[in-house]
């Protein structure tokens, strides 16, 4: 048998036959007694005869038998730690603590990850107390610079890897090792980089000491010196920690700012070292995310007429003739260039009028230049300034700039395409009237068309503004009898087919044309309606064609890119079906033939069957009572998605698609509705399936007793036993102050399922003539109500199902037999909040006045 | 599963609890960077299949619930349609340029039959109005067609005609604006004895009212007031009530004008709602005008109705217990009133019944019920007279204060404290017997927190604890009331910090501000 340090230093082999065998070892040690397999890692970590290959795996082997990223394995890992005696674990961590003061530099760096390890399993349990006092006696006790470091990365693992409410308490001895490692007094620059990187993942926890006055004064002092660093690292840290705090405490950085960190800032952004510059402009978008955001909520407090709680300090608009980003262009991941991009679009969002005259000149001045980074940087700087400020003041400076970018389509650059393909999608969503129909028009789409011909990441820029013109010109709802792309909307669709017949979706570039054929099918008017059924024939063939290329596929990579591309036909399809409604039901049996067939042929964890019941969804709107026709073939599919609980979103899709059959057949659904109720119970009752799924299910009872009125009365007994149960699930047990916002949804969404349940079996019920069958639950369905408005938390859709509903009790007992439950006060609350709240959503008043006629004013009339 | 009865008994159990671990705590947001990262060159396309996935899903329970709606609505507005329709065609909001046309024509059709259908519909559409019928409203004669029905002769096109004026206001600002030239002819149909087209003006007058400052100058100085407050002497309910809801609407903001309600006569008929028992439908409506009546800066109105006695009436509705929304317009008023000079406050006490009504208030189980219920009561213990906080305290207030002030949750505890600081600021008598076992923890809580109000309630308390009862400090000592202080002084608030740190000196000496430094410091 081979030693530990010999299998160790096997898993690194060449060869694959010694690597796997070494593995396998070692898998079997640690499986039959962990103790001693976890105790010989430590040993060879903490030697230092050993070599440094062998101890850092010998560390890292030892970590991942600690950490795991499936909840079900941390717990079985963390128990097994947990499990060992006392005597062996202290000896282990005593060992790796030792090691960080290793002279072997990786070493020690992988004692830091090991330390952060166990703590990550020993603090939450109140265990191993005194760690953070030894960690602070190795950073202010010591000149061993490596022993610091080491210390410091360390610390800086446990601040990012452990929840940072166990960590406040200790946050005192945190802050102070930190801190004391990042002074300008400390020599060693490494060490104030670690210490400058532990500080940025203390930063969440440290709220309490950031609280007081002088312990805040001492760390931005700490670090605002530390950007004034020798070395650059270290100013790069210290300046991506000033803007995490910016993030955080925004609230708290007025004095700061005028004191320090504007002068640091602007300064920063002109530093040669690039790394530093992006840092510099984060900053200040920063600065704009947070002041947005106050704008936001002291627009909210305004409505209301109450105090916003916290006030911006409008450093943007103070500091903007200074911080205005120049920009240049890179190729780069995330560049200074792209950051200033996105920092003067937040600007132009913030402080609004003010950003368009600094610059305008420069616009002017570079749209022309020989360098392409200038032209591209000056059409940037144009697109991103035309949010925020006033349309009054851009219109002239749009209209100039028209020609100009629809010239610059032909620019040798693609990164000057690029972004002139986006500007011209930011005009066409935020300025349309900018455009002149009979003068920009003609030669904006031509240049648009021919940029779908360009590179990949040309046409989804493209694609992009096709659609905006879309939604501006097009309507959604009623199709317009013409509209202003009617006469270059089957050159832009065939334009579109040419692109996405391309072979690969590289920059998104197929997804992005089929997404703007579909949103350009929503949008348009009659006269588009040929070209539209043309295109049904092309996606059905495309799509045929995908399902006859499903066994030939190999790799999931392959795979995955066929599934894609079918969602994406499927999707079109929808748009088309949807948008032509009846007129799609000569094609109706073709595209069910293909529908069908794709399900066949879907395999079970892609997505191809969601967006196949989407389409078929769409169909049964147009075809209606003439679904029947498919149902029968189409029902396995449906009834295997609503039992396959793991796909969650494919079983709520198909619970939706029954509420959609039952509209469109009506009565004549009743002799499959046996099943369907047997499969929603059933799902009611699973312990696994999501629980986002069951409002839907709830929606659904209500669709069914719509669909076959009368005889749902077989079905009465259960499902109001269903919904009494659902009304008891609330958010809060009133005595915990924490607020679960997922379970708050959660609740309003099981809440509108349930008033849409019962507002379908009264009308169904009342329409056949069984009304008095709801007799029995009336003192439910009143007390539901009143729990539901008298919770803080309700949604407008709450309040217009409940006037819905109190209308429809009112309807169905003409005579006045639930008279003294319309004494409940919510009836009268409800029905005031109906006509007297303006923020409701339309027709609710339609819906309260309908409800006061047939039933409020006969039901209390004296 | 079959569905006879009998299998309804055994008991089945439907999961709606969580299958996934809550989460408690909200998120910390990603580096800003990631943040920036994605607004960059943003466009609405997908950027990865889960996200178009996402809109796809999102799209489709949205077409869903139009469609549900449509046919709910459908049969619903059926209802109303049927009597003028023989086609069951289905009411789509979808109007095509073609459809306005003919609606218009309908509306000038020579035959009133289509006059009065074509009216009908267009108050159905006008609900959820499409474009082209807010193009109609907007730039087109609608409203002057209206008018001319207003103007006219017949009482069933007055109605409708008014339902779609009804309709047209509640709709969005530039709508209402357009109706402006409406506002003299339904003043005009206010006066006119027909009592359904009444009960619809006073309606549309309600939701005008609702829409500004502005709108609401405009109808008073039309002269809505005397003719709708006449309405009061309808002794119809639903006249009454929706004239309450414009009334109220009218009454809103702080140049309501309030004299000229009086001067109408208004006074009269709330007490005489009021006062009545046939009429118990209208009480919360008529509550709801007091609450405006009564909120203005100038007591004078409170004290116009005080006067006529309206207390004892208002107290009545208290019982039997109205623990749902209905109970908020009475307790509303009663804060309001408390709100004023100690004689209102006296008014109020010398009813029998209010105390032990209210006690019964600050308990309920309506969350919006308690809390206001509280705000009254901290109106009524800041009273300057000691017989108030006597009356308070036999009734039985402080157990029930004190428990609320410790439990449940912020806001209410909040309200509760309120009350309890007033009556221990009145002195060592009124201090010395408040539970301060019980109270001590919570009002430290409430130091510690990060809520200023709140923490200036706790030091409140605390310094009346240090000066006025005997082993108060001992007190504070036992709970770590130390620790409390010491973490105000942090706080940004300069008179806070002044208040905790006086008293830390006074009471506990510098020894212990100095020993307790932070860690931190001892490394500068």
């Amino acid at each position: 048998m081979l030693s530990i340090g010999e299998l160790l230093a096997n898993t690194l082999s060449g060869d694959q036959q010694t690597r796997e065998d070494a593995s396998r070892q070692l898998e079997q040690a640690q499986q039959t007694n962990y103790p001693a397999y976890v105790v010989m890692l430590c040993q060879e970590l903490s030697n230092e005869q050993t070599e440094t290959f062998i101890r850092n795996s010998a560390g890292l082997a030892l970590k991942n038998s600690l950490v795991s990223s499936e909840a079900s394995r941390r717990n079985e890992i963390t128990q097994r730690w947990l499990n060992m005696d006392e005597p062996t674990r202290q000896q282990i961590k005593q060992a790796v603590l030792a090691t960080l003061g290793s002279s072997d530099q990786r070493a020690a760096a992988t004692a830091a990850q090991v330390v952060s390890a166990i703590a990550a399993i020993e603090l939450p349990t109140g265990q191993w107390t005194d760690l953070m006092k030894t960690l602070l006696e190795n950073v202010t006790t010591t000149d061993n610079s490596q022993l610091k470091i080491a210390t410091l990365t360390a610390i800086g693992f446990v601040c990012e890897s452990i929840d940072s409410d166990i960590l406040a308490a200790q946050s005192g001895a945190i802050l102070t090792a930190v801190v004391s490692g990042a002074r300008k007094e400390e020599p060693n620059q490494e060490v104030r980089k670690a210490a400058i990187d532990a500080l940025y993942n203390s930063l969440e926890f440290i709220r309490e000491n950031f609280d007081r006055e002088g312990e805040r004064n001492y760390i931005m002092q700490v670090v605002c010196e530390a950007t004034q660093s020798a070395d650059v690292n270290v100013q790069v840290a210290a300046f991506e920690c000033l803007v995490r705090i910016m993030q955080i405490y925004y609230d708290k950085m007025r004095f700061y700012m005028e004191k320090a960190l504007f002068g640091l800032t602007v300064l920063g952004m002109k530093h040669e070292d690039e790394r530093v510059a992006l840092q510099a402009v984060e900053f200040w978008s920063t600065v704009c995310d947070e002041e947005l955001e106050l704008m936001g909520e002291a627009a909210e407090a305004q409505e209301t007429g109450e105090q916003p709680e916290r006030l911006s300090h409008n450093f943007a608009k103070a500091a903007l003739p200074e911080i205005l980003p120049e920009e240049e262009a890179d190729e780069d991941d995330w560049n200074v260039s792209m950051a200033a991009g996105t920092c003067l679009a937040l600007l132009a969002q913030c402080v609004e009028d003010a950003v368009v005259a600094p610059v305008i000149p420069f616009v002017e001045n570079h749209i022309r230049n020989n360098d392409w980074r200038f032209r591209e940087a000056a059409v940037m700087a144009f697109g991103s300034i035309l949010e925020g400020p006033e349309h009054k003041l851009l219109a002239n400076l749009v209209n100039q700039a028209l020609p100009v970018l629809i010239d610059m389509m032909r620019d040798p650059s693609p990164q000057v395409k690029d972004t002139t393909a986006w500007t011209l999608g930011r005009v066409s969503e935020l300025l349309i009237e900018c455009i002149k129909p009979d003068v920009h028009l003609h030669p904006l789409i031509t240049a648009l068309v021919y940029g779908l011909k360009d590179s990949p990441r040309i046409v989804s820029n493209c694609c992009w503004a096709l659609m905006s013109l879309s939604d501006q010109f097009g309507s959604k709802e009623t199709p317009q009898p013409t509209y202003h792309l009617s006469t270059y909307f089957e050159g832009i669709i065939t334009a579109l087919l040419e692109t996405t017949e391309r072979s690969s979706n590289e920059s998104n570039s197929r997804t992005s044309a089929y997404e703007c054929i579909s949103i350009l099918v929503q949008g348009a008017a009659l006269d588009c309606f040929p070209t539209i059924q043309k295109l049904t024939f092309t996606i059905l063939d495309r799509l045929d064609a995908t399902i006859s290329a499903q066994n030939q596929i190999v790799g999931s990579d392959e795979r995955l890119a066929h599934s894609e591309l079918q969602s994406n036909l499927c999707s079109v399809l929808t748009s088309i079906i949807r948008k032509l409604r009846t007129e799609v039901v000569p094609f109706a049996d073709r595209i069910m033939t293909t529908l069908l067939s794709l399900f066949q042929t879907a395999t079970k964890h892609s997505t191809t069957l969601e967006d196949g019941f989407l389409a078929v969804g769409a169909i049964t709107t147009a075809v209606e009572g003439d679904f029947l026709r498919y149902l029968e073939a189409f029902a396995p599919f449906l009834y295997g998605a609503l039992s396959n609980h793991e796909e969650y979103q494919l079983c709520s899709i198909a619970v939706g698609l029954i509420g959609d059959i039952c509209r469109a057949l009506q009565e004549q659904s009743l002799p499959y509705c046996d099943t369907f109720m047997n499969v929603l119970l059933q799902n009611l009752q699973s312990p696994v399936l999501n629980r986002n799924v069951k409002p839907a299910i709830l929606s659904c009872f209500g669709d069914i007793a719509l669909a076959i009125s009368g005889r749902f009365e077989v079905y009465l007994e259960i499902v109001m036993l269903v919904l009494a149960q659902a009304s008891n699930m609330r958010a809060t047990d009133g005595v915990n102050l924490m607020t679960n916002y997922d379970m708050i949804d959660y609740v309003i969404a099981l809440r509108e399922g349930i008033l849409e349940a019962y507002v379908g079996i009264v009308q169904g019920l009342k329409t056949g003539e069984k009304a008095d069958l709801l007799m029995r639950y009336i003192d439910q369905i009143f007390n539901f109500m009143n729990m539901t408005w008298n919770d803080q938390e309700k949604t407008e859709i709450i309040i217009r199902s409940m006037i819905g509903l109190i209308g429809d009790l009112a309807e169905a007992f003409p005579n006045g037999q639930i008279k003294q439950w319309f004494q409940y006060d919510c009836v009268t609350q409800v029905l005031r909040e109906g006509r007297s709240n303006r923020n409701l959503p339309a027709g609710t008043r339609e819906v309260t006045r309908w409800a006061k006629e047939v039933g409020f004013v006969e039901a209390t009339a004296v | 599963m079959d569905f006879t009865n009998a299998n309804c008994n055994n008991g089945e159990i439907f999961m709606f609890q969580s299958s996934s671990p809550p989460k408690l705590v909200q998120p910390t947001p990603p580096p800003p960077s990631v943040i920036h990262k994605a607004k960059y060159k943003r466009n609405s396309i997908s950027k990865n299949p889960e996200e178009a996935r996402q809109k796809r899903i999102e799209l489709d329970a949205q077409v869903r619930r139009k469609h549900r709606e449509q046919l709910i609505t459908a049969k619903r507005i059926k209802h109303n349609l049927d009597a003028y329709k023989d086609d069951d065609a289905e009411s789509e909001f979808d109007l095509t340029h073609h459809d306005i046309e003919k609606l218009k024509s309908g509306l000038n059709d020579s035959n009133r039959d289509s006059r009065l259908s074509s009216l009908k519909d267009l108050s159905t559409y006008l609900a959820d109005p499409p474009d082209t019928l807010k193009h109609f409203v907007i730039n087109d004669n609608c409203i002057d067609i209206l008018i001319k029905f207003l103007s006219g002769a017949d009482p069933e096109e007055q109605l409708q005609a008014t339902w779609c004026i009804t309709n047209i206001v509640a709709g969005p600002k530039e709508f209402c604006q357009k109706a402006f030239i409406a506002i003299p002819h339904l003043i005009t149909s206010l006066r006119g004895g027909n009592i359904s087209l009444q009960d619809q003006t006073a309606w549309a007058i309600g939701n005008l009212a609702a829409e500004g400052p502005e709108c609401r100058d405009l109808l008073r100085s039309n002269g809505v007031l005397i003719p709708l407050i006449e309405l009061l002497n309808s002794k119809n309910v639903s006249i009454v009530q929706t004239t309450c809801f414009a009334l109220s609407n009218l009454a809103r903001g702080p140049n309501a004008k309030l004299d000229e309600f009086f001067s109408a006569g208004i006074t009269q008929h709330l007490l005489f709602y009021l006062g009545t028992d046939e009429m118990n439908e209208v009480v919360s409506e008529i509550a709801w005008v007091l609450t405006y009546l009564t909120s203005s800066e100038d007591d004078k109105y409170t004290q116009i109705l005080l006067k006529e006695g309206i207390v004892p009436l208002l107290v009545k509705h208290l019982r039997p217990f109205n623990h749902g929304p209905l109970a908020l317009p009475l307790i509303r008023t009663f804060g309001n009133i408390a709100s004023g000079p100690d004689e209102n406050t006296d008014i109020l006490i010398q009813q029998p019944d209010f105390l032990p009504a209210m006690l019964e208030y600050i308990q309920s189980d309506c969350r919006p019920v308690k809390k206001e219920s509280l705000w009254v009561m901290s109106n009524i213990t800041a009273s300057r007279r000691p017989e108030v906080l006597i009356k308070v305290f036999n009734a039985g207030f402080i157990p029930i204060l004190s428990s609320i002030a410790t439990h449940t949750n912020f806001d209410i505890r909040k309200e509760a404290a309120y009350s309890l600081l007033n009556i221990a600021s009145h002195g060592e008598e009124y201090m010395k017997p408040l539970p301060h076992q019980d109270l001590l923890p919570g009002f430290l809580v409430f130091i510690r927190s990060q809520d200023i109000d709140l923490i200036r309630l706790g030091l409140g308390y605390v310094e009346l604890l240090l000066t006025q009862v005997q082993n108060g400090q001992q007190l504070l000592e036992q709970m770590q009331g130390i620790d409390a202080l010491e973490s105000v002084t942090s706080q940004e608030d300069p008179s806070l910090r002044d208040t905790s740190t006086r008293l830390m000196d006074k009471y506990f000496g510098e020894d212990f501000f100095n020993t307790n430094i932070t860690e931190i410091q001892s490394t500068e």
